[in-house]
């Protein structure tokens, strides 16, 4: 009989022995396993830019852009603990956009667009693989976009790995990307003929569950880009020249995000709540705060966003110059203006049990800040729906 | 390493949140492993988003791979 | 506003019970099926009666020259297997099951030295060959069967999957094995009760469980009394008799239902010193010795003459 082994020995044998078995854990308590089966989502959205009011535009109102995108996402299991996944973005992008800013007869800027409305197409792959194991996701992408004046290639290595009780991830990113830009010319204007850029960054995140209801992340990211940096369709209002939009050659970019997940079990809703500071050598400074309420009533979803975003203005911009600046870089571009945008966003899902359909919408605003605000700054709608389902 | 870097990690959340650390057991987790309970609850949106912020915004998202194309419109 | 729902069906040789609180009637029937699919998938897989089954895949190529190929599910459940033959000092024994070949309880008949004599060189698990992924039983008649965990692992793992479909509270009852996915709504845990060992469809006492797994084991499962003497279905695989267990049935709280029912299992194998050693596990427990009594350091109601739970 058995005499000679102690029961705390053997509860750790056994209980050490039970752990790995597959339906023993639920999938929350399992990490990031290797999916289950096969899955598929699709997502068609429409962006549609405000138009560009008559007061603030040399040619009066005009038509900004409009944007159809369409995004297809395919997963796999694989080889037993491999998953590949398959991103493919389609954009067909038609409109006008801000081309350069001249002072008006009291000193106010005006903006003119670019003349012909412009039809752009921009497709994009992303080929993904994902290792799992008991502790750990090992994952390495490649994706590739082209539009007919600009081509991106980029390579992608994460890693995240879990804590036994796997309530705690770390997780690791690094990534780069090399672009070339061919702008289309036009006759009359000076262009750069061919300037490429390339991008490395790296990324490290750490995330906990601290009860059954309250998750946190917090990340931190680093990012260099090096090369022709400018935008090469603007213009900029020189001491009354009309040169090509200049920034520097390299650029710098930390990032710093929290990100709050809570449950309240009372009342079946998630909140969400995301801050990020960001800082750039550029000289931009943002913050962004999203705020995220999801409330289930059975097989539907009703989900309420909010974002308020606040950024300081890059050293060299302006909406014109009225002198030379000592480091030559010029810019007017409003995505380098001091600004702040409110956007609002509402979504609706509805579970099947081999899928879902959702539509969202989402309404942004920006406001230019400081003493005279840019006036190229974007509005913009988003509608779209999509379909997603699973196949075990 | 890890793990003591992940020791102080929660230890300052815990300061920074004021919140306990007790230890979630897996029968626990329910409502974590909702969909909306994850740091990226519907990966499209959220890639599209980025997109769409990266070509409006200064603030690159600076660790996606969602970065690619000009956005220069 | 959340609602309990319940389901009662037969598998596994038991009287199966879900108890779960949702939103709506529509979403417990979908939980149900999904629940049920899980436990069929479990039982085609691992019966040693159905012939498609793993268990009788790998019984079938007995002493045939070649080894069987299984998936990582069944590899995982062998190992576990080899750890509790380890642990046990090879008492439990999944090659023991051809004794019920011999051992026939209903026959009131025990069975003679020959007849067990004939079937024990078929038993022992050390002589079974295991590759990462395959395994051979090396004499014809030898055979497996996961009979003495099969059950508590089916109930994990539709706890597990209650887990995924948003459950928050419920329970699951395989016939007596129990695991609680969350306590009630209002934070009060769900009374089980815990069978009477000489009075079926009785309980003996009622536990209260808020989380994690109670499994109990007991000689009341299969027995035959000749000459007033009960022999029950717990044969010691070395001389291939009956045991006679210090207790009538030991009831385990753990974790996971698969770590509760073999501990429980394990302490009914054991000798005299069961309570000793199920006390140096630290693991909660409820034992009832033959003369009906109970100890144990789980807090027990006394008898409520009825095995239904709140």
């Amino acid at each position: 009989m058995v005499t000679k082994r102690t029961g705390s020995k053997a509860l750790l044998a056994l209980t050490a022995a039970s752990m790995g078995l597959p339906a023993l854990a639920p999938k929350s308590a399992r990490a990031q396993t290797q999916p289950e089966g096969f899955s598929a989502s699709y997502r068609h959205s429409q962006y549609s830019e405000g138009e560009q009011p008559a007061t603030q535009s040399a040619t009066g109102a005009v038509e900004r852009f409009d944007i159809t995108v369409q995004q297809l996402h395919l997963q796999t299991p694989m080889f037993g603990n491999a998953a590949v996944t398959v991103d493919l973005v389609s954009e067909t992008l038609s409109g006008a956009s801000p081309w350069f800013i001249t002072p008006g007869v009291d000193g106010e800027p005006v903006q003119t667009m670019s003349g012909a409305t412009i039809d752009e197409q921009r497709d994009e792959i992303n080929v993904a693989t994902n290792l799992f194991s008991e502790h750990a996701r090992t994952g390495m992408g490649f994706s590739y976009s082209t539009e007919n004046d600009y081509e991106s290639f980029g390579v992608r290595f994460s890693h995240s790995s879990y804590s036994d009780d796997k309530n705690s991830t770390v997780d690791f990113a690094i990534g780069g990307s090399v672009d070339s830009i061919t702008p289309t010319q036009a006759e009359g204007i000076t262009r750069v003929i061919e300037e490429g850029k390339t991008n490395f960054y790296g990324s490290v995140g750490f995330s906990h569950v601290f009860n059954k209801t309250l998750l946190i992340g917090v990340s931190g990211s680093y990012s260099v880009f090096e090369g022709f940096l400018s935008d090469p369709y603007k213009l900029v209002f020189v001491a009354g020249d009309l040169l090509p939009d200049a920034r520097p050659e390299d650029r710098q970019q930390a990032a710093f995000d929290v990100r709050v997940r809570k449950y309240l079990p009372s009342y079946d809703v998630a909140l969400h709540s995301d801050y990020r500071y960001y800082t750039d050598t550029f000289g931009v400074v943002s913050n962004t705060l999203k705020l995220g309420a999801f409330k289930n009533i059975g097989s539907w979803q009703v989900s309420l966003g909010v974002r308020a975003y606040l950024q300081d203005s890059a050293n060299f911009h302006a909406n014109f110059f009225e002198s030379e600046r000592q480091d030559g870089y010029y810019s007017s571009d409003y995505r380098l203006s001091e600004f702040q945008s409110l956007s609002f966003s509402a979504g609706i899902k509805k579970d099947f049990g081999f899928g879902a359909i959702r539509l969202n919408y989402e309404n942004y605003e920006s406001t230019g800040e400081g003493d005279t605000p840019n006036p190229g700054l974007v509005d913009f709608e988003l509608v779209s729906v999509g379909i997603e389902f699973s196949i075990k | 390493m890890i793990s003591r870097l992940r020791l102080c990690l929660i230890a300052s959340l815990c300061v920074l949140f004021g919140t306990g650390c007790a230890t979630v057991e897996p029968w626990e987790k329910g409502y974590l492993a909702r969909e909306e309970m994850t740091l990226t609850p519907d990966p499209l949106a959220a890639t599209l988003s980025d997109h769409i912020f990266f070509s409006k915004e200064a603030s690159s998202s600076g660790s996606s791979a969602s970065g690619s194309g000009c956005g220069c419109n | 506003m959340t609602m309990r729902f319940s389901r009662s069906f037969k598998a596994m040789g038991s009287l199966c019970e879900l108890q779960i609180y949702t939103h709506e009637k529509s979403r417990s029937e979908e939980i149900f099926e999904d629940l049920i699919g899980e436990v069929s998938r479990l039982e085609d897989k691992y019966s040693r009666y159905k012939s498609t089954s793993v268990i009788s895949q790998i019984n079938a190529a007995a002493g045939q020259g070649a080894p069987v190929y299984v998936d990582s599910e069944t590899v995982q459940l062998l190992d576990y297997a080899d750890t509790l033959f380890a642990e046990s000092d090879g008492m439990f024994d999944i090659t023991s099951g051809v004794l019920r070949e011999v051992w026939d309880f209903r026959s009131a008949k025990l069975p003679s030295a020959a007849e067990v004599r004939s079937v024990l060189p078929l038993i022992g698990w050390q002589n079974v060959d295991r590759g990462d992924d395959q395994i051979y039983l090396p004499q014809q008649g030898m055979q497996i069967d996961f009979g003495g965990f099969a059950k508590e692992y089916a109930v994990d793992a539709l706890a597990a999957r209650c887990i995924d479909h948003d459950i928050q509270h419920g329970i699951v009852n395989l016939g007596g094995d129990v695991r609680v996915v969350g306590p009630h709504p209002d934070g009060t845990p769900w009374r089980v009760g815990i069978q009477h060992p000489r009075a079926p469809a009785k309980a003996i006492s009622v536990v209260e469980v808020s989380h994690g797994a109670v499994a109990t084991s007991g000689d009341y499962e299969r027995f035959m009394l000749i000459d007033g003497k009960r022999y029950c279905h717990l044969l010691n695989p070395e001389t291939g008799r009956s045991i006679h267990p210090q207790f009538a049935s030991v009831s385990i709280m753990a974790d996971s239902c698969l770590v509760a029912g073999s501990f429980s299992t394990l302490a009914m194998l054991k000798g005299d010193d069961a309570a000793a050693w199920i006390e140096s596990t630290g693991l909660p427990h409820l034992l009832v010795d033959q003369s009906l009594r109970l100890s144990g350091t789980v807090h027990a109601e006394s008898d409520t003459g009825e095995t239904t739970r709140r």
